[in-house]
């Protein structure tokens, strides 16, 4: 049912109940009965006209009967006592108006015949038709008209007195339902006002009180019980709340104080909890990782077995020990032994950082590498010393502290010639000098070197009388190079070969032993040995004389040219202030004093690019022999104008040497083809190469002036010429440089030729 | 001649440094050239030292300078200038006979700005200087000497 008054009060709404059942009872009551009195007075009316009627006709019927008219008005007019008959009338027998009566200041119009007897109710009238009749015979017929003031007038009364009633009747039905509703209304309020407190401010200890044993009890006593229920509901899930929070903190600040990292990932790889390890393992800070997901943090992640593990833990809820390298965005690397939990949120990582533990355990196993490394060294039977760049003793085998006689205490993190000086007493002594010299080199070309037999006398200890004895050595010193390249060791290797010295000296100074072959390889190894240090000494004096070349050739450039300057400076000077003074001869003296000046200036250049030529590096690069061929013939193209020159060149190989100087052997080759080529009238240069017993042999063949082949060897000495200067120009210094670049590339070259028909150079190089 | 800088010319040899002369004489380069006969003393005429100390001309609008010399060589005097922040801007002209490349190599490494081999041919080396001195004492625009203020110093060819 729908609730008309939704948002009325219980109790208004119970008044209302009563007093609207009571207002409804007392308006059916008093309906019914103005009802039942309407129709009452109806009929009352209805008599009361009627016996009018008949007293009229009682006393009219003899004014009628004799017709007599004016007395029939004059019965008529009693009428006027009668204050509701608005107007009366008497008709005839042939239903003429006989007498009327209207009461006063009223209009009234009489129907012009009479109907026949009734009585009935127009809107505001009763009216009545009556015949009068004597002795059974009807002479006439009265007709009366009534107003119905007097039915209005008890109809208001009466309707007063109901309105009374009604009034009084509410009151009562008030004052009724006051009473009634408080003991209907008040529980249900108190129950309401509980709910709103509890509702309010979540006050389980309120409890309403039992006022009836009707339902409203029933209701309070369910509603205490309820209550009771969820208070004790309420405070036991505050206590279990109060202990998962306790739980829940304590778990956090353990994990948060572990000395291990500890993180919690979420099914998506993201951070969901980490501690303070887990984020510095991590590199990352907190807040950085929270929220994101592993991927985002360390793109490329996805790859490694540590990931494709944490997968597999995710996805079969499997926990997974495992240890893993870790490698950061700047390629430095962590190592870390992972516990892989499954959780209800994802996986929780217990992680423990052992890189110290790990670099310690590849330390020790270094170590003890080492240590055996070691071990295996000083016992090895040769004698070897390990030196720093610096000369440093860093090593020593065993052997080599037994033959010179010292401990490994003394000599260790000492540098060598401190430990091992030359014998004070021998004027010659210049062991430590070579052994000096032999590191220096060591170190300069980062290869071996081995030393001649050294004489280099140790150091005899105190415990046997001190001094120094004669010792010869065998040494060689060899780089140990770090991955940079860079040498980090020298290791010094001797051999002890006193004995076969000593040996030798006395053989080569003894008396011949006639019979033994013992006695001539002896011999022999003494002349090995002396021929060695031979060679030795050449050899020092080569690099000497070298040196020597190279100042030579420097003041060569230098000082030569000065004064060569002057002669041509100052002899122009002559010829220019002092013209007059000079005849023809004497200015012909002046030139050719200064072309000379000029010409020796060539010399001494072309002879320090010769000189060059032999001391500059060597950049070895793949040379394409077509393409310098061309290039050079390009240059040279100048002299060919005016010339008739036919070139047949074949294909060339690509050889191995320095480009810029086989360009000047194939400069000097063909510049030469087309100056002596120059005098015939159609020259033919031919170029080609072929391989002959793994050689490329490049040849150069021209029709020109040629040469007598009496003079070949001639041809690629420095300053050589077979032709005079007058018929072709040329200082003669351009073969022997081809000469010489070709020795530097370790080929050769040669040359063929006749007079008037022209030459062939060769040159070869390896394939 | 005021306002019209001069060339330091620092040379040992006496035939080199009359060739020289005479050669920008010929060239009518109004510039004075200031002979100095070794590095030691080109680098007094600089710092204003010794015989220089009372030198009250700007620094010179170019060096011309040997390699090899007495005391202090050419290159030294080079490295010591192009070290100094107070003469670097000083054009350096290494005039020399060496055509060693180790010398070119050192002399470019100091930052000579320019390396010129004197030719043995007299005529060629009067064209050589001729066009050192137009170029370097003339033509070159070099920033202002610090203590000379903004004097005008345009060069003057008669």
């Amino acid at each position: 049912m729908m609730n008309m008054f939704p948002h009325k009060s219980i109790r208004t709404k119970l008044k209302m109940v009563i007093l609207s059942t009571t207002f409804l009872a007392v308006v059916f009551a008093v309906a019914g009965f103005l009802t039942y009195e309407r129709i009452t007075f109806r009929r009352i009316l209805a008599n009361d006209i009627e016996t009018k009627a008949d007293i009229i006709a009682e006393n009219i019927n003899a004014a009628l009967a004799f017709q007599d008219s004016a007395d029939a008005v004059r019965v008529l007019n009693s009428l006027h006592s009668q204050r509701h008959i608005i107007s009366g009338g008497v008709y005839t027998k042939n239903g003429k108006l006989f007498a009327a009566y209207t009461r006063p200041h009223r209009e009234e119009v009489f129907p012009h015949e009479p109907s026949p007897d009734t009585t009935y109710y127009e809107d505001d009238a009763l009216v009545l038709y009556k015949s009068i009749l004597v002795n059974g015979n009807r002479i006439g017929t009265i007709y009366l008209r009534m107003d119905l003031l007097e039915q209005y007038e008890r109809f208001w009364s009466y309707i007063r007195i109901a309105l009374l009633v009604l009034a009084g009747a509410l009151a009562v039905a008030y004052a009724v339902a006051a009473v009634l509703e408080k003991s209907i209304s008040t529980p249900i309020v108190m129950l309401a006002s509980a709910v709103q407190q509890i509702s309010e401010k979540q006050d389980y200890s309120v409890r309403v009180s039992r006022m009836t044993n009707d339902e409203t009890g029933f209701l309070a006593d369910a509603f205490n019980g309820m209550v009771t229920k969820i208070q004790k509901r309420e405070a036991d899930l505050r206590t279990t709340n109060e202990a998962l929070r306790l739980a829940e903190h304590r778990y956090r600040t353990t994990l948060d104080n572990m000395m291990e990292g500890c993180q919690i990932l979420g099914f998506d790889f993201r951070y969901l909890y980490l501690n303070d390890i887990a984020a510095k393992q991590g590199r990352h800070s907190k807040e950085e990782l929270l929220g994101r997901t592993m991927m985002e943090m360390y793109p490329g992640i996805e790859q490694s077995k540590f990931f494709i593990e944490l997968q597999r833990s995710m996805k079969e809820r499997i926990p997974i020990q495992m240890e893993n390298e870790f490698f950061y965005e700047d390629h430095t690397s962590g190592w870390f032994t992972l516990n892989i939990e499954p959780v209800p949120e994802g996986v929780f990582i217990l992680s423990e950082d052992i890189t110290k533990r790990k670099q310690y355990e590849a330390e020790r196993i270094e170590f003890q590498k080492r240590l055996q490394f070691q071990a295996l060294f000083e016992s090895i039977p040769g004698l070897f010393l390990v030196l720093k760049p610096d000369l440093t003793i860093t090593g020593a085998s065993d052997a080599y502290l037994q033959a010179t006689k010292t401990t490994r205490e003394k000599i260790l993190e000492r540098n060598l010639f401190d430990v091992f000086p030359d014998n004070p007493d021998d004027p010659n002594a210049d062991g430590s000098s070579n052994l000096k010299a032999s590191l220096q080199r060591v170190m300069n070309n980062g290869s071996s070197d081995t030393m001649p037999i050294q004489k280099y006398d140790i150091q005899r200890p105190e415990s046997e009388g001190g001094g120094f004895e004669e010792r010869y050595w065998s040494p060689v010193n060899s780089p140990v190079l770090g991955t940079n390249g860079a040498i980090e060791y020298i290791i010094h290797r001797v051999e002890d070969v006193t004995e076969f010295i000593h040996q030798s000296k006395k053989n080569a100074g003894g008396p011949n032993d006639p019979s033994g072959t013992d006695e001539k390889l002896r011999k022999m190894e003494a002349e090995i040995f002396q021929r060695g240090q031979d060679l030795q000494k050449l050899n020092l004096q080569l690099n000497n004389a070298n040196k020597e070349l190279e100042s030579f050739s420097y003041s060569v450039s230098h000082d030569l040219r000065a004064p060569l300057r002057h002669i041509d400076g100052f002899a122009q000077l002559l010829q220019k202030k002092y013209f007059e003074t000079l005849n023809d001869q004497g200015q012909r003296y002046l030139n050719i004093i200064s072309d000379s000046a000029r010409k020796m200036g060539q010399l001494i250049d072309e002879l320090l690019v010769f000189s060059r030529m032999g001391r500059a590096e060597m950049q070895m690069n793949k040379v394409d022999m077509d393409k310098v061929v061309e290039n050079v013939m390009l240059e040279l193209s100048p002299e060919a104008e005016q010339r008739s020159i036919t070139v047949q060149k074949k294909s060339l190989p690509v050889v191995q040497g320095d480009p810029s100087m086989l360009r000047l052997v194939w400069m000097n080759l063909l510049s030469n083809a087309y100056k002596y080529s120059a005098k015939v009238e159609k020259a033919v240069i031919h170029i080609e190469c072929q391989v002959i017993d793994k050689e490329y042999v490049f040849f150069v063949r021209d029709n020109g002036a040629g040469f007598d082949m009496k003079y070949a060897d001639k041809l690629f000495g420095v300053f050589q010429r077979l032709h005079r200067s007058e018929e072709f120009e040329g200082i003669g210094i351009g073969l022997a440089n081809v000469h010489r670049i070709i020795m530097r590339h370790h080929g050769r070259v040669w040359a063929e030729g006749e007079t008037g028909k022209g030459a062939t150079f060769y040159f070869s190089l390896p394939a | 001649m005021k306002g019209l800088k001069s060339i330091l010319f620092a040379e040992d040899n006496e035939h080199d440094i009359e060739l020289t002369l005479e050669a920008l004489s010929e060239h009518n380069l109004m510039n004075e050239v200031i002979t100095v006969r070794d590095g030691e003393e080109a680098l007094n005429y600089l710092y204003k030292r010794g015989k220089y100390q009372d030198r009250q001309s700007s620094n010179p609008a170019v060096i011309l300078l040997d390699l090899k010399m007495p005391k202090v060589d050419g290159l030294e005097v080079l490295r010591r200038i192009k070290g100094d922040d107070t003469l670097k801007t000083i054009p350096v002209v290494m005039l020399t006979t060496s055509r060693e490349e180790s010398d070119l190599l050192n002399s470019y490494h100091y930052g000579v700005n320019a390396y010129v081999v004197k030719p043995v041919d007299f005529q060629e080396f009067l064209s050589a200087v001729k066009q050192l001195g137009v170029f370097w004492a003339i033509l070159n625009e070099t920033p202002q000497d610090p203590k000379q203020g903004a004097s005008d110093s345009k060069p003057v060819v008669r």
